[in-house]
């Protein structure tokens, strides 16, 4: 929304009757509106009032006055900016007094009207001084927030109206303009007895520290005030059937396109950004904080942050290389790229057919059919990554805490670090391999293989026709209506296994070993070349005929140590095929 | 002898006061206090000559004194002011 500015043409003054000074001629009624602001400089003697602002004439009525900054020379001059809503307007048109004032104090204002400043607190950067000379300044205030600013300076002088006034300092860094013709302040009597002020208006683009100041005055004691107030956000645009470009430079609260065909620019900050069937291109370079486009066949960049976008359709390719909070892609056939890092990030990606490159860190992905292959080159911590029928690949350089893939019949490598991992896997038809450390891993219906290089805290597996191989320790395992192959080259602190239908080879330490309901005709334990310790084999479960009990095994190439075999119908077993040591157990013919 | 107190600026609706304490037996001005009741830091300075001979920067949400004897302001006993001469002081808020 545009800063705008009404009745400036002149102020006013009193010699020490009233209690109020005017502070501005008469402004038509047209030239404002409920919202708008009212801004004024009021000088006098001594710091009393104003305590608001009053119409001339009629029943408008002001809310949220505020003074905002002062400045005070004392028993010389003081000034102050005060500023405050348009509440309701007035029935006749009139001027602005200023309210409040000391009764004896000379006085002088200048006021003004401004339309399109933040509707709520636009006040922003202040900055004040006091001295004796003919060249007064506020000093410069901090940088100001941001770039559309309305700044306000003002000169207090104890002197009359008939001083030279000198002329305010131009530049970047200064304010001045809207000066009107007249010097306001009072006259007669000695210099002393008078109060005069002057001021300046300029509405700024950039963010430049803003300094009022006066040079080629009569030398007076003086006391200087600027401030600045900032524009509202710029209001929602919408654009239809837009063959050229749209180019947002200020902060945008709200855009929405339809049908552009060529291109879109914000190059600061945009709140929100709907575009529909877009062909062209989409340039953020500032802040986005929720992107919404459909059909997109061109191409979207961020470069800042970008907090949530959501694309359909999207044919093109989409880069960021700022900060991405959240993204939700759907029908992505092109390229997606993140060079930066993406903090707490959830990305949904429905039917890529594309590929999704990642080059920072990843904390929270969802992909759902993605047919394309997913690569994270970057650190990635605490992710969560759910990935739904993903027919490519995914690699991992980095960490990974936490994954649940769906139907996964392509390819997953991990080749970082592992840490706390937690996978669940439905319907694996491809292969998975970690390198790293594993915590917790969860199967159901894997029907290929599964290596594990490292050590693996927890697995389970349910209907596993495939392999499972594992070169490092497990601490626990439970399989259920295990089809496939476990070869375990470390050491099995526990197993527990249920209905297994396939071979277990252990080339390591077994331990503490759980075996229920084994069908007929097999022991899933052949061989077993390491040691054999404390194997719970509990009576009443074992449904079928043991042919090779567990002191059976053939070979068993390692030691068995205190089996407790107290069941008898496995005790029917022969021991013939027995090669190895047996210490401390019941065996009974 | 007293210390007389005077306002040289305010800010924020009167959140921000900045005072000048002055010694009404030598009227020398020995302190300025900001009484700074914000959420934003406040920042002054002297410049004597045009030339910045001191600066200070008092933290939000509290009162930050400092003793100013480096600073020969005076004191106007005709008009009740603070006789500035070469000396300008300006503040900032926020700082």
């Amino acid at each position: 929304m545009t800063i705008a500015i009404t009745g400036t043409t002149s102020g006013g003054n009193d010699k020490g009757t009233a209690t109020w000074v005017s502070v501005s001629g008469n402004i038509p009624l047209a030239n404002f509106a409920v919202g708008d602001w009212v801004i004024a400089a009021v000088a006098a003697d001594s710091t009393i009032g104003p305590k608001g602002f009053e119409w001339s004439v009629g029943t408008g009525t002001f809310s949220d006055f505020t003074t905002v900054a002062s400045s005070n020379k004392s028993g010389y001059v003081s000034v102050k900016i005060c500023i405050a809503k348009i509440a309701t307007k007035p029935s006749t048109e009139g001027y602005l007094q200023a309210v409040g004032m000391r009764s004896g104090d000379s006085k002088a204002g200048r006021g003004f009207i401004a339309s399109g400043l933040d509707s709520s607190s636009p006040y922003d950067k202040s900055a004040s001084s006091t001295g004796s000379s003919t060249s007064p300044s506020s000093g410069a205030t901090a940088t100001l927030s941001q770039a559309d600013e309305l700044a306000f300076g003002a000169v207090g002088t104890e002197g009359p109206r008939d001083d030279t006034r000198g002329s305010f300092t131009t530049g970047t860094s200064y304010v001045s303009g809207n000066e009107t013709l007249e010097f306001t302040g009072t006259i007669g009597g000695s210099a002393a007895s008078n109060i005069s002020c002057d001021s300046a208006i300029e509405i700024v683009s950039a963010t430049t520290a803003q300094t009022a100041a006066k040079t080629g005055i009569t030398s007076r004691d003086w006391a200087a005030v600027v401030a600045t107030f900032k524009g509202a956000a710029s209001g929602t645009t919408y654009n239809q059937s837009v063959s050229g470009s749209s180019t947002a430079t200020g902060a945008q609260v709200r855009q929405a396109n339809k049908l552009v065909a060529g291109s879109s620019t914000a190059t600061s900050t945009l709140v929100r950004a709907v575009s529909k069937a877009v062909a062209g291109t989409t340039t953020v370079a500032g802040a986005l904080v929720n992107q919404i486009r459909k059909s997109l066949v061109g191409s979207t960049t961020g470069v800042g942050t970008l907090a949530r976008r959501t694309l359909l359709i999207l044919v093109g390719s989409t880069t960021q290389s700022g900060l991405l909070v959240r993204r939700s892609e759907k029908f992505l056939s092109g390229l997606s790229t993140l060079s930066s890092s993406l903090s707490r990030v959830q990305t949904i990606i429905q039917v890529l057919s594309g590929s999704l490159l990642v080059g920072g860190s990843l904390l929270r992905g969802v992909s759902k059919a993605v047919q394309g292959s997913t690569t994270a080159s970057g650190f990635i911590t605490r992710v969560l990554t759910y990935q739904k029928t993903l027919s490519g690949s995914m690699t991992t350089g980095g960490l990974l805490s936490r994954s649940v893939f769906v139907r996964l019949s392509g390819l997953i490598t991990i080749s970082g670090l592992v840490q706390s991992l937690r996978i669940f896997l439905l319907s694996l038809s491809g292969s998975l391999t970690l390198s790293g450390l594993l915590g917790k891993l969860s199967q159901v219906i894997q029907s290929s293989s599964l290596v594990l290089y490292s050590s693996l805290g927890r697995h389970s597996s349910v209907t596993r026709s495939g392999t499972i191989t594992s070169e490092g320790s497990l601490t626990r395992e439970i399989s259920l209506f295990l089809f496939g192959l476990l070869t375990m080259s470390g050491i099995i602190r526990r197993t527990i296994l249920k209905r297994v239908l396939g071979v277990i080879t252990s080339l390591g330490d077994l331990i503490s070993q759980l075996i229920k309901v084994t069908p007929a005709g097999r022991v899933p334990l052949s061989p077993i070349c390491g040691t054999l310790v404390r194997p719970a084999l509990p009576s009443g479960v074992l449904l079928g005929k043991i042919v090779q009990s567990p002191l059976s095994m053939s070979p068993i190439g390692g030691l068995l140590d205190q089996p407790d075999l107290s069941s008898p119908p496995i005790l029917s077993s022969t021991l013939s095929s027995l090669s190895g040591s047996v210490f401390g157990s019941t065996i009974l013919p | 002898m007293a210390t007389q107190t005077f306002q040289h600026s305010s800010f924020g609706n009167g959140q921000v006061v900045v005072e000048i304490d002055v010694n009404d037996a030598t009227w020398r001005v020995s302190r300025v206090r900001c009484i700074n009741n914000s959420a934003h830091a406040l920042a002054a300075r002297v410049l004597s000559g045009g030339t910045e001979v001191w600066t200070g920067t008092a933290p939000a949400g509290q009162t930050t004194q400092w003793n100013v004897a480096g600073v020969q302001l005076g004191w106007d006993s005709v008009n009740s002011g603070i006789v500035m001469g070469n000396y300008v002081v300006q503040v900032r808020w926020p700082a």
